[in-house]
């Protein structure tokens, strides 16, 4: 146990050191297993790990969703989406950052990732409420919130790794996602409800479109509405594996993206090699985190970390709402994925051997990581929208962004108290 | 150098994966409307993917995308930084120098033990091989990073 314990803090001290955490992950788990087994096994077992990750054919729907997103952000679906919800509620107060939640969870559905999200809203929808009038704290607040529907509504990045590493149902997680994601986006709505009643100077009604010009506007988002259906409908209908829905659906946005006369040649490439980059960023990570948690399970940390949580006497869900805990505390100041990837190897035993069932589970990891990514000081969704708006300033972001954390964790202790919420799409898969 | 390095990778790894995308849904559509799978689209798939994830990544650590901790960034001195560089991409280099070389030997045995993809016969030495060249060059991107301009880093995005 002290192994194991003593490479989690090595880990943490590279990481301090500013040493990438997949080459981290990668050497201490190398050196780890060679001190305690031996160096030729070690050096066997690493060989092992990074050619049969890179020989995966299951692995392959990671760039497939990838690429799927790349393209859909390009093929500028968003700014129909955004301008179809602001038609309908644009009207009301704070309309605009009402719309902009609903259009983040229609691209959510057709995007994996947050990080995508935040950042293709923050072009459709920061300057329609900046021209309003909106304050910059709302409207990137409600950006950076709203992007996280990416992860939770499917298709999802985080929920595929999920998937992989736990070897869990993808298509059950994704079922799992769209009532805790409709849930969210509701939840934050009602949020900003409240928010703008107490400044109702910063947050506008907008105009009112008649229901002839509502309806025009439903019809421009038809090819959003045929990708959910052909990849979301067809994994969900098990017409299709994930694999194959990602690969259908990636070459359904490419031929949007076509139409739109959204590529290029120089965008096409562009737009592969930037997925194919974030692939190998990704690959980087689960291997080195294999090669770590294949140390971890030679030791003994896991199973007595199992029995001394099992013999605290604590209710389950008291030992997973402590995990919970954690993973917010941690997201605050760590990086996800990285996150999750060291966590999991401990945890995931203990949910399942508390008869907990994995796919809840999984959608409560997806809801700790929405937490972290816009809980400050550390949150991705922050700083992509630092990156893309450097006039707002991190500060005014932190200030927006508060009320929805705290919207988040109310999303996650209802999904931690009711797990029917997740798991009642799923149960229609067996 | 730089240049070509990102044109011959990128082209390398793009291209793989627009291969998997164009192979995945030509695959499926034959299988379910035309009853017709295309022959070992499963093993070229995992080919391509072996081409994907190590022809980007170079570019990957050329441009700094690893996921790192910089927190700690605004309060160090600059020489801090600049030491805490040279050791990091020098220990990052010599890693991925030394999962080359792991490669190398790997795919060696491989070739020697005559190891084929099931259906189409293709020597999964050679690109695990392959696998090794790649690390090797990703190796020497780190290498030829540890003195000179700082590097541009950009906010990975995976999630």
């Amino acid at each position: 146990m002290t192994a194991a314990l003593l490479g989690f803090l090595a880990i943490f001290v590279l990481a301090l050191l500013r040493m990438p955490l997949a080459f981290g992950m990668g050497l201490v788990g190398f050196v780890g297993v060679g001190l305690t087994r031996g160096w030729d096994a070690s050096l066997a077992g690493v060989a092992q790990v990074v050619h049969e990750t890179g020989f995966a054919y299951t692995l392959s729907v990671i760039p497939l969703f990838i690429l799927m997103g790349n393209f859909v952000a390009r093929a500028g679906l968003a700014h129909e989406l955004f301008q179809a919800a602001n038609t309908f509620i644009g009207h009301k107060r704070g309309g605009l950052a009402h719309a902009t939640i609903a259009a983040c969870a229609g691209f959510g559905a057709i995007c994996g990732s947050s990080i995508a999200t935040a950042a293709t809203m923050s072009k459709v929808a920061y300057p329609s409420m900046k021209r309003m009038g909106y304050s910059d704290a709302m409207s990137t607040g409600v950006i950076a919130a709203g992007g996280t529907l990416g992860i939770m509504i499917p298709p999802s990045t985080i929920m595929v790794i999920y998937g992989i590493i736990t070897e869990t149902h993808i298509g059950k997680l994704f079922a799992a996602g769209v009532i805790p994601g409709l849930l969210t986006a509701a939840l934050m709505m009602l949020a900003v409800v409240v928010m703008t009643r107490l400044d109702p100077d910063h947050a506008p009604a907008g105009q009112r479109y008649s229901w002839s010009e509502r309806w025009a506007a439903l019809r421009g988002i038809w090819g959003v509405l045929l990708l959910v259906i052909v990849v979301l409908g067809g994994i969900y209908g098990g017409f299709f594996t994930a694999t194959e829905g990602a690969g259908v659906g990636a070459m359904f946005a490419f031929f949007f993206a076509l139409a739109r006369k959204a590529l290029t040649p120089r965008v096409l490439l562009d737009v592969l090699v930037e997925s194919a980059r974030t692939t190998g960023m990704l690959f980087t990570l689960l291997i080195a985190a294999t090669v770590f948690a294949n140390f971890v399970n030679y030791t003994s940390l896991p199973f007595e970390l199992k029995d001394w949580i099992t013999g605290l006497g604590l209710s389950p869900i008291m030992i997973v709402g402590a995990m919970m805990l954690i993973y917010v505390l941690l997201g605050t100041v760590m990086e996800e994925l990285t996150m999750v990837l060291l966590t999991i190897p401990l945890f995931f035993p203990i949910v399942v051997q508390l008869g907990f069932d994995p796919v809840w589970f999984g959608v409560l990891i997806v809801m700790v990581i929405q937490i972290g990514l816009i809980s400050p000081p550390v949150g991705m969704n922050l700083f992509v929208i630092n990156t893309l708006l450097p006039q707002v300033g991190l500060g005014r972001i932190f200030r927006g962004v508060w009320p929805l954390v705290l919207v988040l964790v109310i999303t996650l202790l209802i999904l931690l108290t009711v797990p029917s919420l997740s798991l009642w799409l799923p149960s229609f898969m067996d | 150098m730089k240049k070509s390095l990102e044109i011959f990778c990128g082209v390398l790894a793009g291209l793989a994966l627009m291969g998997i995308m164009v192979l995945t849904f030509l695959d499926v559509s034959g299988r379910k409307f035309l009853n017709h799978s295309i022959t070992g689209s499963l093993e070229l798939t995992e080919l391509l993917m072996v081409v994907v994830i190590f022809g980007a990544l170079p570019l990957v650590s050329e441009r700094g995308e690893h996921v790192v901790f910089d927190s700690l960034d605004p309060v160090l001195p600059a020489w801090v930084r600049r030491v805490q560089r040279w050791l990091v991409q020098a220990v990052c280099g010599l890693a991925m120098l030394g999962l080359a070389w792991l490669l190398w030997k790997a795919g060696a045995d491989f070739l020697a033990n005559g190891e084929t993809t099931a259906q189409l016969r293709i020597p999964k030495g050679f690109f695990i091989q392959g696998m090794g060249v790649l690390c090797a060059f990703t190796g020497l991107v780190h290498l030829s990073l540890m003195v000179g301009a700082e590097q541009q880093e950009q906010e990975g995005g995976v999630l």
